[in-house]
């Protein structure tokens, strides 16, 4: 058996080993952690409304005739619980929400705005009881902005293929959040667990007058103003506790 | 048992919330576009006001290398596509064949008076009488053998420039605009020309070009500053307030560009 010679589409045999050797080494101290605490994966999907009332939020409301903002999306999410602190969990999730604005411009045309919210959270939660779970976090995230549209207040013939069509933005910023879980369903002595969570975000985005998209004032001129990424959630999530 | 009623109940109105991805209606926007001079400055006619355009007839035009008769038509014809937006703002306009005391001059130039690629443009020079002039090519300098424009191309620069001197100091980022800063089949003014027009005139201007007049109150200068050496605009409105501007939609051919379309300024 040849290991060493590599075929288009299919995986090295021989990295595929080391890969196996690395994976199981490196889940044996898990599984030790595993053993004497608990640990908790979870995936699921989350859908959030953003507020529409003030600075960027509002301009898109003014201009694009948004009335309803929503991200939606999917999450990922491992949590610890310590054999030593009973009832709190700490973990660290992952999450990639979408949204879309869709207008008509003033030529009747279609168009549309892509938003692409990334977020990196350190997580903690208490368990209250058997089904209730008060939690909370701090993190980062990353907003990605597809604009059509322009950039500067002053388009010449020099200046409109860097100012016209779709321009992506990006912007990073912190978070923090609050979150009631309902643990919906148990099976199987709880590892498996379905949860439904409500969950409260503050997170403000700094869009700069030099933004690629920014803001107009009603002279049309770009202007500074923040984006209020925060608002209301809800989740479903599945875990599984080990 | 009551724990499972409720966890059904809950998941449902989860779902209902979480799963169900409506679809945003798509909402009409209100995307004009920038009509402010590179400084910022607003400037327009204001609502009311009665513009007096001088035009010379075809007679007295002729003389001008690639001159067509009909041009004088044509000119008229660019101007009247902003009629009804005009009637919309309360801004009229009459013309006249001879010259003097006039608000805006048509002028035009064989081509060799302008940048390559140029097609006309839209200017203010406060020290010059009538202070506000759209510059009309009879040609294209650029092109072999220099054919004379078309009228339905004189139509469309009209139309272009006119849109300058009236209030958009900017170009549009969309082709379907007539005040997009090159030439194509767009003869009219589109809706987000019109409504763009339309809403700059709901604004108090920075400087009301209806006002613009040697013997009105205010005082103008100009100089020639910038690094392109384009004609920089200046105007005291008053003891503490200055204006810097582009009234003229300036714009270079960048050196060893291949110009494919006509440009409008």
């Amino acid at each position: 058996m040849n290991f060493s010679k590599n075929r288009i589409g299919f995986p090295q045999r021989k990295g595929r080993l080391h890969v196996l050797i690395l994976v199981v080494l490196l889940s044996l101290p898990f599984q030790v952690f595993a053993e004497k605490n608990s640990v908790n994966i979870s995936t699921g999907t989350m859908r959030q409304q953003l507020p529409l009332s003030l600075a960027y939020g509002k301009f898109l409301k003014e201009r694009y005739g948004v009335k309803d903002l929503t991200l939606s999306g999917s999450n990922f999410a491992v949590s610890f619980k310590f054999q030593d602190i009973k009832g709190l969990w700490i973990g660290v999730e992952r999450g990639q929400l979408q949204g879309k604005v869709k207008y008509k411009d003033l030529n009747g045309t279609s168009r549309k705005h892509d938003l692409e919210l990334e977020q990196t959270i350190l997580t903690f939660s208490y368990l209250l009881d058997k089904s209730w779970q008060l939690g909370g976090g701090i993190g980062n995230n990353k907003l990605s902005r597809k604009f059509y549209g322009y950039g500067d207040h002053s388009i010449t013939v020099n200046n409109i293929a860097a100012n016209s069509g779709i321009a992506e933005s990006t912007s990073k910023g912190t978070l923090t959040y609050g979150q009631l879980t309902y643990h919906l369903l148990d099976l199987n002595q709880d590892r498996f667990q379905l949860s439904g969570s409500y969950r409260y975000t503050s997170s403000v985005h700094q869009i700069r007058a030099s933004d690629q998209r920014p803001a107009l004032n009603t002279q049309g001129e770009p202007v500074s103003t923040q984006f209020d990424l925060g608002g209301h959630a809800w989740l479903i999530h599945f875990g599984i506790n080990f | 048992m009551k724990k499972g009623i409720y966890s059904l109940f809950l998941l449902l109105l989860l779902i209902t919330m979480v799963g169900c991805k409506e679809e945003s209606s798509e909402e009409q926007a209100q995307d004009y576009m920038p009509f402010t001079t590179s400084s910022g400055a607003l400037l327009h006619w204001g609502s009311g006001a009665v513009i007096k355009i001088y035009l010379p007839s075809d007679a007295s035009a002729s003389g001008i290398t690639g001159y067509q008769s009909g041009y004088n038509a044509a000119v008229k014809a660019g101007i009247a596509k902003w009629d009804v937006t005009l009637a919309n703002m309360g801004v009229t306009y009459d013309f006249t064949g001879t010259l003097g005391n006039n608000d805006l001059k048509i002028e035009w130039d064989d081509g060799t008076g302008v940048e390559t690629g140029v097609l006309g443009f839209a200017t203010i020079n406060s020290q010059a009488n009538p202070s506000r002039k759209i510059l009309m090519t009879t040609r294209e300098n650029y092109t072999t053998g220099n054919p004379s424009h078309s009228a339905a191309a004189v139509t469309a620069i009209t139309g272009h420039e006119l849109g300058h001197m009236l209030g958009i100091w900017s170009h549009s980022f969309d082709t379907a605009d007539l005040m997009y800063p090159f030439l194509t089949t767009i003869a009219v003014p589109s809706s987000r020309d019109k409504a763009t027009m339309q809403y700059l005139y709901g604004i108090t201007p920075d400087l009301n070009l209806d006002q613009l007049d040697p013997n009105s109150a205010l005082t103008a200068e100009s100089s020639q500053q910038g690094e392109d050496s384009g004609f920089f605009f200046k105007i005291n409105c008053g003891p503490n307030r200055e204006l810097y501007g582009y009234p003229e939609t300036e714009s270079y051919v960048p050196p060893g560009m291949s110009l494919l379309r006509p440009e409008l300024r």
